[in-house]
């Protein structure tokens, strides 16, 4: 009989880190060529396209570390970064989507389709950060505008031009329908990939 | 044989420190003068560590980001652009991120069984040592993988020039991803192996080769590194001239 362990080891976790890196690495090196889009065109699309191709690095690492800890440190791998990066909040909001994910996933490990959900409030974590800044924090936001060398008036217009994008109702829900969207779409190329590619290179 | 003869560095605890300092105040900072400040602290870190050449590029990128934010700053101010805005919030989230960023690089010269220790030393679950090495490790070889399989591709004509790349994503994307992510998880499952065999565990006590000590030294450099971003935030704040700005 063999004894499954319920909770990560270290090979997990060293597989969990480096894969949550490239996911993160993809997330990141997307944003930059978005910048010269619209706004709300640039968010939708600097969530849609890490969460579609990241559905692969993702479905793979929970297939081959399907256990306690490997969502938490999915999540937590993004908080880090934004720490880095100057934004607690983000980080804070990431850490507690990575316990919430774990949670999910009591009763569900091994099951295809349970590991979605983790990934899926991870997105929807990504999609609503500056959201919820712009809703909770608007002052500090304004604030981090002026130190970057603008003027008030213009730090406050810039601000209620950016919070009435993230804020709109309309907006919010196309943003959480295309999180949704999309990492139903990056899960399920994961799973039809895992077949195709990952398992016939031996890594699955 | 003393292995730390020729080690200049100073202990790894120090940059962990600094490196979380660095992001509280980097985050707190308000001024331009004090991201500079900021910024001329890590360096100067780097200047210490002998690596000079190493700091002046450094300074070279936190000028050209500062010149984008003030470029693209200007443009906000005359078209209210949210591309502009944009770029300019992009620019100043990378000069914000390089202070901890140049904490990062020097730990990460660390070598990883003083790292471990050093960590192991400050009571932090194995986990977050164990992963924190692995982080700190991680990018020199994606960068190493990716211009490999690049390299690969482009000799089966896959991504070759801006042109044959745009029309052909999805394919160069596939071709380049799927060996990178199973060239990724080679790595893993090959690191996983060598730090067991090196007796790397959740369990048990971690020793290094290297003496890990926090010296003098090295307690001088974390309170004077504390105390620059302490003094920093202080005048940006006003709170020398007795009361906040």
């Amino acid at each position: 009989m063999r004894n499954e362990r319920k909770f990560m080891g270290l090979k997990d976790l060293i597989l969990s880190v480096l894969l949550s890196l490239l996911m993160l690495v993809i997330a990141v090196a997307v944003v930059v060529p978005l910048a010269v889009l619209d706004i709300l065109m640039a968010s939708i699309l600097s969530l849609m396209i890490p969460a579609t191709v990241c559905g692969m690095i993702y479905v793979l690492m929970t297939t081959k570390a399907p256990r306690i800890g490997t969502y938490f440190t999915f999540s937590f791998v993004f908080g880090a970064f934004y720490v880095i990066s100057g934004s607690v909040t983000t980080a804070i909001l990431f850490c507690i989507t990575g316990i919430i994910g774990e949670l999910t996933m009591i009763g569900g490990r091994g099951k295809k389709w349970r590991a979605f959900v983790p990934y899926l409030l991870h997105w929807l974590t990504y999609t609503y950060a500056a959201t919820i800044q712009f809703l909770f924090m608007r002052d500090a936001v304004v604030q981090t505008y002026i130190s970057m060398g603008m003027d008030e008036a213009t730090a406050l217009s810039t601000v209620d031009m950016y919070g009435a994008i993230y804020t709109a109702p309309a907006n919010m829900l196309l943003c959480g329908v295309c999180a949704v969207a999309a990492s139903l779409l990056g899960y399920f190329i994961g799973v039809k990939l895992l077949r195709k590619h990952f398992a016939a290179a031996g890594v699955a | 044989m003393n292995v730390q003869a020729n080690h200049t560095s100073l202990d790894s605890r120090v940059y962990l420190f600094l490196l979380l300092a660095g992001a509280v105040a980097g985050m707190y900072a308000r001024s331009e003068a004090a991201m500079l400040a900021l910024f001329v602290v890590a360096v100067a870190f780097h200047v210490l560590d002998r690596r000079i050449g190493k700091a002046l590029q450094y300074a070279f990128g936190y000028l050209f980001l500062w010149g984008i934010t003030e470029a693209t700053l200007a443009w906000v101010s005359a078209t209210a652009s949210g591309m502009a805005l944009s770029l300019s919030n992009m620019s100043m989230s990378g000069r914000r991120a390089m202070v901890p960023l140049l904490f990062a690089l020097l730990l990460a010269k660390t070598p990883v069984g003083s790292l471990m220790a050093a960590l192991n030393n400050m009571r932090l679950p194995k986990a977050i040592s164990i992963g924190t090495a692995t982080m700190m490790r991680f990018f020199p070889t994606l960068a190493q993988e990716y211009r490999s399989i690049r390299n690969a591709q482009k000799f089966r004509g896959v991504g070759v020039g801006f042109w044959n790349t745009l029309f052909h994503l999805p394919r160069v994307f596939s071709c380049l991803l799927i060996p990178l992510i199973i060239r990724i998880t080679k790595i893993a499952e090959e690191l996983s192996a060598s730090v067991t065999v090196r007796g790397v565990r959740f369990c048990g006590e971690v020793t290094s080769f290297r003496p890990v000590r926090f010296t003098k030294r090295d307690m001088a450099f974390l309170v004077c590194g504390m105390a620059a971003f302490v003094m920093i935030l202080s005048f940006d704040y006003g709170l020398w001239r007795g009361g906040a700005a």
